[in-house]
């Protein structure tokens, strides 16, 4: 991505991204072998996991750095930068799971959506988060905005959890763990286990790809708030006393030269 | 590969790829916005 924002770490990282996004691919349609009971729809399985675990984890990095900027001892705009910026991420993950989960919902229960614990609140999830963004974007000075949403995303936060732990505490129609489960081993093995181990390492490139272009853009416009109009004001001022073309204004039709 | 995992696959690829343009966007606005030599520091 030739940005401003690219640096050398980027570059890497999205290379990387891009070499597992090619392997993930042929494993995951080719390679990997249908499910005795999903048939096909298990390939589903290679993305909607992890794109799910990874919207938990931005989330995740939101409230840490939140508490990071709380703390007086390690309070720093750039916690506060990285709070806002982990949470876009997480809000586009999180869409990205409803919309998988959706699909692979009608494929395999026949509906879109249903009021299953683990759908509503991970539905739930996107809407808190979509209004911390929300605050984020009101006025006020920087460091009151930020105090304010950093104890936002911490109360926010509180729904990961009980999302994740959903399948476990209620009878849901959505499926529990596959992989982590306590004293017992992953429901899936051989090439459909390394494909979905694949995936999780896919999507973190995936994810660390878009926070440092994210957190890149997030320092930008920081410098534009506080400080760009001021530096703007004194460069047009330099830019007035080089020699330049005379404008005079003339009333009735504009500008002459 | 039936509908369903086209769909998926084709859905994240779409979301992924709006977000990404949304960035290039959103950056190469910003950069110029910024006064020259002053954009990443």
């Amino acid at each position: 991505m030739s940005t401003p924002t690219a640096t050398r770490a980027t570059r890497w990282v999205g290379l990387a991204a891009i070499v597992t996004i090619a392997v993930l691919l042929y494993l995951g349609l080719v390679v990997s072998p249908p499910d005795v009971t999903q048939g096909n729809l298990v390939r589903l399985i290679y993305i909607h996991p992890a794109v799910a675990t990874y919207c938990y984890v931005s989330f995740g990095i939101c409230a840490l750095a939140s508490i990071a900027y709380l703390w007086p001892r390690t309070r720093s705009r750039r916690w506060d930068q990285l709070a806002g910026t982990s949470a876009e991420i997480g809000v586009v993950f999180c869409v990205a799971t409803l919309v998988t989960g959706s699909i692979w919902g009608r494929g395999s229960w026949g509906v879109w959506w249903t009021w299953d614990a683990r759908l509503t609140l991970t539905a739930l999830l996107l809407a808190v988060f979509l209004g911390y963004l929300a605050l984020r974007r009101t006025g006020g000075d920087l460091e009151g905005r930020a105090r304010r949403s950093a104890i936002t995303a911490l109360a926010c936060f509180i729904v990961v959890p009980i999302d994740h732990e959903a399948t476990q505490w209620w009878s849901t129609l959505h499926q529990g763990d596959t992989l982590l489960r306590v004293g017992q081993s992953p429901l899936i093995h051989g090439w459909q286990l390394v494909t979905m181990l694949l995936s999780f390492v896919t999507f973190g490139l995936i994810f660390v790809w878009l926070l440092l272009h994210r957190l890149a853009i997030e320092v930008m416009e920081d410098r534009y708030e506080t400080e760009g109009t001021v530096v703007a004001i004194v460069e047009r001022r330099a830019e007035g006393t080089a020699p330049a073309p005379t404008r005079v204004l003339v009333p009735g039709d504009g500008s002459v030269e | 590969v039936n509908d369903y995992v086209a769909g998926g696959y084709g859905a994240l690829a779409v979301i992924l790829g709006l977000y990404v343009g949304h960035l290039r966007r959103r950056a190469r606005m910003l950069a110029k916005a910024l006064p020259s030599g002053d954009r990443r520091r």
